[in-house]
């Protein structure tokens, strides 16, 4: 049966370093109880038994290995626990109906089917790219989903940022999902990444059935950091060496700031932020987890490499199979989707 | 020594009047946009003046104030020249209270003693930072705050503004009513959002004022009310004095006028109009 192994949220990581709960007063109320209420319910055995039966039908996510060389590479794709296990809590929890930011095409249409299945209204905030894809605007008007395709394209290309101020105007009756957890106040970062881990969980049960042996090493690519938190989350007390790998985006400054109510690392340059999940920002600086940069002439010269060799890898994950420099190294890897910026 | 704030609503209750809080945009040094704004502002009745120290993401703010949180991101304004600007105003206008609005994130990325020893020399009165934990001062910037005698000025939801004894809202409540200092805001809009559409009706705005000043005075606190979001006439504003606000602010309403080639004049016109409804109140 799945069960979240994460049984109390975290509010903050490191000494009062990464997280916390900045939002006013008057919605610090509905943090506490949202936390409260999925405390609960997680550890309810007919709702962990909806999460199984949920994942049957939309399926679990898939994980295949392939060799590279030396190097083991794990594929990964969309995060189906977040979606299926948090629009089963939103049901559980009697809301009224979902809003989520999307920045991929199959995010979009995956939380879509779970909420037209559970007969839960939704509502998406698109990312500036999937607001120009009409196909995808067809598909949700025809699916009766109600989106927005204006705000990102317009003002900031933040998504979940318009997500979560939604949440915080009518927190009992709307649910936020959040597919990275970067957003947003305690509980949410705690909560995503709590079920995000599942699919390393997952992972790692399905390479120790392969291979043994855990590997020496796991290198992810980074963007926010949540991909690789929800694969490096199962190993943190192993004896295993874990590596984050982000493509060096030149003239950005990195600092503490808030996003949504959470602090953590930003990269930012006047137009653009990259907002860190405030958990991997604290693995970083405990030493945890290495991080790396490489630069995106390499990486883009890697991902030609792998594309001879049949991979097609996104740019980010081409420069995570840079950083893998021995044997017994696991590399964290994903295909270009749509709606990703190259 | 009495804070500007504190003198400033003396002398609006002496004269049964209700304040305006207006929202100044930072522009970049020398600030000439923002001086020739502030001066139209003033002139045209502003009570209270906030300066924005807009946030590099505006999390909390509508599409007006993000369009005019991107501009001067994009132009390169750095946070300490927003004290740069109010210092200029303060020297300009010695008794006007002076505020400065942005969210904790941008105290937290400075440094709580410096954001605090740079709103000591601009001659600051007091903070508009929503996203603070007032009520268990986490990270200590409330008490920080007033031992310089700056006012913090906490908002409160409609839900938590009428909640019922014995609930958690209601703790909380009560927790803001102790710290509340100058005056605290009542959200006129779900989720505090600038310029939103989505308000409360007179009936429930009135309750949630009185509820609040009668909670207020019962605890000897003389923190006066004023209201935010989604004010942008000067019918807006007459509901708002008639539902007994001591003050209230716009920030979205003018600076949208701005955005799309409104002239200083026009402006100054148009607060003047809104001025004048605060003279109902009594």
């Amino acid at each position: 049966m799945v069960t979240i192994p994460e049984k109390t949220l975290v509010k903050w990581y490191g000494d009062n370093d990464f997280g916390g709960c900045f939002i006013a007063d008057a919605f610090t109320v509905s943090c506490e109880k949202l936390s409260d209420q999925y405390q609960k319910i997680i550890d309810n055995e007919d709702f962990q038994k909806q999460c199984d039966d949920l994942l049957q039908l939309f399926g679990k996510p898939t994980i295949s290995f392939a060799d590279y060389g030396e190097v083991k590479l794990a594929f990964v794709n969309i995060n189906n626990y977040l979606v299926v296990i948090q629009c089963l809590l939103a049901h559980e929890m009697g809301k009224k109906k979902i809003v989520s930011g999307v920045k991929y095409f199959d995010e979009a249409l995956a939380i879509s089917h779970v909420c037209n299945y559970l007969d839960m209204p939704l509502k998406l905030f698109l990312c500036r790219e999937l607001s120009e894809l009409s196909s995808l605007k067809e598909y949700l008007s025809r699916s009766g989903i109600e989106y927005d395709d204006e705000l990102c394209r317009d003002l900031f290309n933040l998504p979940a940022m318009y997500a979560f101020q939604e949440w915080v105007g009518l927190p009992q009756e709307i649910f936020l999902l959040n597919m990275r957890s970067n957003i947003g106040a305690y509980p949410f970062p705690a909560m995503t990444s709590s079920i995000a881990r599942l699919y390393g969980d997952q992972l790692f049960a399905e390479w120790t059935e392969k291979y043994g042996v855990l590997p020496k090493k796991v290198v992810a690519p980074c963007i926010s950091g949540s991909t690789a938190l929800s694969i490096f989350k199962p190993l943190l007390s192993e004896e295993v060496e874990l590596e984050t790998v982000e493509i060096a985006d030149e003239g950005m400054i990195e600092e503490r700031d808030s996003y949504c109510g959470a602090f953590t690392l930003v990269r930012r340059d006047r137009k653009r932020d990259r907002i860190i999940a405030p958990e991997m920002a604290y693995l970083w600086k405990s030493g945890r987890v290495k991080r790396s940069f490489v630069s995106y002439e390499e990486a883009a010269e890697k991902m030609k490499e792998l594309q001879k060799a049949a991979f097609t890898l996104s740019i980010e994950s081409a420069g995570a199979v840079l950083k893998a420099d021995n044997a017994n190294t696991l590399v964290i890897v994903g295909r270009t989707r749509a709606g990703m910026v190259l | 020594m009495i804070n500007r704030i504190d003198a400033a609503f003396k002398q609006l209750q002496a004269r049964k009047e209700s304040g305006f809080i207006g929202l100044l945009p930072a522009s970049l040094p020398p600030f000439t946009e923002s001086l020739k704004l502030a001066e139209v502002m003033i002139e045209a009745g502003t009570d209270i003046l906030m300066v924005h120290l807009p946030n590099f993401i505006p999390w909390m703010e509508g599409p007006v104030l993000q369009r005019a949180a991107r501009k001067p991101r994009w132009e390169g304004l750095l946070r300490e020249q927003v004290f740069e600007l109010a210092g200029i105003l303060r020297q300009k206008y010695p008794k006007l209270p002076l505020l400065i609005m942005t969210l904790y994130d941008s105290v937290f990325t400075m440094g709580q003693e410096k954001f605090i020893q740079l709103s000591n020399e601009a001659g600051i009165d007091g903070f508009d930072i929503p996203n603070y934990p007032y009520n268990n001062d986490e990270l200590g910037f409330y008490k920080l705050a007033r031992e310089n005698n700056l006012h913090c000025i906490i908002p409160v939801s409609y839900e938590v503004a009428t909640a019922e004894e014995g609930t958690i809202e209601y703790e909380m409540l009560m927790k803001i009513v102790d710290k509340a200092g100058g005056f605290l805001f009542v959200m006129n809009a779900p989720g505090g959002k600038s310029g939103s559409d989505d308000l409360l009706t007179a009936e429930e705005l009135k309750g949630a004022i009185d509820r609040v000043r009668g909670l207020l005075r019962a605890r000897d606190n003389s923190c006066t009310v004023s209201v935010v979001c989604g004010i942008s006439t000067p019918d807006d504003a007459r509901r708002v004095v008639k539902a007994g606000a001591d003050s209230f602010m716009i920030g979205s309403a003018y600076v949208k006028m701005l955005q799309n080639g409104a002239g200083l004049d026009e402006i100054g016109r148009y607060i003047a109009s809104i001025k004048k409804e605060t003279f109902l109140k009594g």
